[in-house]
């Protein structure tokens, strides 16, 4: 028996675009779950909230440049200013959650920081839907030209572009500071021993901060992408890129940076491809939401069938 | 007070209730290859510990060049010139070989990238203190100084890599790995990995180094060369050494002065020959056969 597509080989190429585009924004996000996990063996579940921190200080500076009467060469600067007004609010709420929730309990039994990591990420988004937006969302100004170029079968947008674009541009940068800078190489000893990094004369309290913050950049960064590309956002928005990001990262094997991204990337293409190649099936139409369950399906076969995820090395190379 | 100057005064380290130091007193002058030794359990592992602020010792005081350095945080002692190595070798595993020496070198790469670490005790004291809303602004913008810094890379921060690049493949020659700079660390064999937990102890600037068994799992040519590299490193580097060994040989050819513990106590103190013929250091160590016959005494 043959299997007949009913769709065309355009629509499959725009699928695929779509995957790239919303598996660079998990990628971004997990490489703080990553870095995080790398040094302190601790998962951040309140590094989706970081990112939603960042997606409306971006708004902010956006709305407050003009909103959608933002034309011409102001667009990229709107767009500079607003990824750095991102990534220092939500390195803001980054290191401020470090301070007051996770270093009071560095030596608490494992369980405690992931406790007060959840309630963290819950009394965050709950601040901004129900503190400041009483259950409204807001919307991303769309100042970003419309039309894009075809390259083969994929028809990309020019907003896909930029996302694609910037997100890899922040992860080479990361990259090269985390292989290449004292910083980096101050982070990766941290995270293969922290007791023998600080007999190096290693700060390591410092060595956790700028991790940190680092992660922080990457989150603020794709909260504006987010917007740019989904429009609305609300203090809940973090939760579920959050959980994908943090599912990329466990894909990638979680502590490893090639992962996160790989892992990213990986289940951005799977959720969207996967749904659609479910769709294939005859009697079977499955809605947008059931991208979810393919990915959430996926984490637990990871977990279930290779823990330490799906591109596992001999010993998984560390933030 | 000379650099490298270690004085140790009746150090005691508990825990819960079992002593593992009592009232150990250390004096060793610079320059001086001193010895550690005794039984296994002694306490010889423990008083490193002390020594590089690893625990922080119960009772009593350490004092490195003139300076008092217990109490504090490893980072601080290890800028304050204090350097150490692992019985059982502790690398960076997943670093190369420059990589390992350069994060030994951390606290002396001048620049903005670098996390700020305090030279001196007196410096530290200055900027410690409980954490307080006042400095939130200031720690903050140095942290995004730090950040920025190593985004954009000012040629200062950029000549001073450079700078502790050339420096580290220096220490790497010294310690007889020219050419060994790009391997990971771990596919080392097993004695260019002594020596290069060596080098990243050197790196740090140590005006002390500690050396934990340097020779353990080594053959008889082995060990002799380490020896010689003890040796080439004290003149080198100018700097003081207390070893913790178990093979005699190594103790009696390469240490000035030997300090003896059993059971958190110093029994005994002096000159390799001294210490030898000392009833309670043969007492100690049971085996006297051992002692006398510079094999390993380990009972």
């Amino acid at each position: 028996m043959t299997v007949i597509f009913l769709t065309t080989a355009e629509f499959w190429a725009d699928q695929f675009v779509n995957g790239l585009t919303t598996g660079s924004i998990y990628a971004l996000i997990a490489l703080g779950y990553t870095m995080v996990y790398g040094v302190l063996q601790l998962i951040n579940f309140a590094h989706g909230e970081v990112f939603m921190i960042g997606a409306f200080a971006g708004y902010g500076v956006l709305v407050a440049m003009g909103g959608d009467d933002i034309s011409g060469a102001m667009i990229a600067l709107a767009l500079v200013l607003a990824m750095i007004a991102a990534s220092a609010a939500s390195m803001g709420t980054a290191l401020a959650v470090e301070r007051i929730a996770y270093r009071p309990l560095r030596n608490a039994p494992r369980l405690a920081p992931l406790i007060s990591a959840i309630g963290v990420s819950v009394f965050l988004s709950h601040l901004v839907d129900d503190g400041f937006l009483t259950g409204r969302s807001k919307y991303y100004p769309g100042i970003f030209p419309d039309g894009g170029f075809d390259i083969g079968p994929m028809a990309i947008t020019y907003l896909q572009m930029f996302l694609m674009g910037a997100s890899l541009a922040m992860m080479a940068a990361l990259w090269w500071v985390i292989q290449r800078t004292k910083l980096g190489r101050g982070i990766r000893a941290v995270a293969e021993s922290r007791d023998n990094a600080s007999l190096m004369g290693i700060d390591v309290n410092r060595a956790i901060v700028v991790t940190f913050a680092l992660g922080a950049i990457m989150a603020g960064v794709a909260g504006v992408l987010y917007g740019l590309y989904y429009s609305a956002i609300r203090g809940s928005m973090g939760f579920i890129p959050g959980v994908k990001a943090f599912t990329a990262a466990v894909l990638g094997g979680i502590g490893s940076v090639q992962g996160a991204v790989i892992g990213g990337y990986f289940l951005g293409l799977t959720e969207t491809v996967g749904r659609e190649l479910l769709n294939e099936i005859p009697g079977v139409n499955l809605p947008n939401q059931w991208k979810d369950v393919v990915a959430f399906s996926l984490l637990v076969l990871v977990l279930i069938f290779r823990p330490t995820g799906i591109f596992r090395q001999k010993e998984a190379k560390r933030a | 007070m000379a650099a490298g100057e270690l004085d140790v005064r009746a150090l005691g380290m508990q825990f819960e209730g079992l002593s593992a130091l009592t009232d150990v007193s250390l004096f060793v002058p610079p320059g001086e290859i001193h010895g550690l030794i005794g039984p296994n359990g002694a306490g010889k592992t423990t008083m490193f510990n002390c020594l590089t602020g690893f625990y922080k010792p119960t009772s009593g005081e350490v004092w490195l060049s003139g300076e008092r350095i217990d109490g504090f945080p490893p980072h601080v002692i290890s800028g304050a010139g204090i350097s150490r190595t692992f019985q059982n070798i502790r690398l960076f595993s997943n670093m190369t070989a420059i990589e390992n020496v350069l994060v030994g070198s951390h606290g002396r790469i001048g620049g903005q990238t670098g996390f700020h670490v305090p030279k001196r005790r007196r410096e530290w004291l200055r900027i410690k203190g409980r954490f307080s809303p006042r400095h939130v602004p200031k720690s903050l913008a140095a942290g995004l100084v730090e950040v920025a810094g190593a985004i954009a890379q000012p040629p200062t921060v950029r000549r001073n890599e450079r700078d502790a690049t050339e420096r580290g493949k220096r220490l790497l020659k010294s310690v007889g790995l020219a050419g060994r700079e790009n391997a990971v660390a771990r596919n080392l064999p097993y004695g260019d990995q002594r020596r290069l937990e060596i080098a990243r102890a050197l790196a740090t600037g140590p005006r002390l180094l500690l050396l934990d068994e340097p020779t353990a799992g080594m053959n008889p040519q082995e060990s002799a060369s380490m020896v010689a590299l003890i040796r080439q490193i004290r003149d080198e580097f100018e700097t003081t050494v207390v070893l913790i060994e178990h093979q005699m040989r190594v103790v009696m050819g390469v240490c000035e002065r030997i300090t003896v513990l059993d059971y958190g106590r110093k029994i005994s103190e002096g000159t390799p020959a001294e210490v030898q013929r000392d009833a309670k250091v043969i007492e100690a160590y049971l085996g006297t056969r051992a002692l006398k016959d510079g094999g390993h005494a380990t009972p």
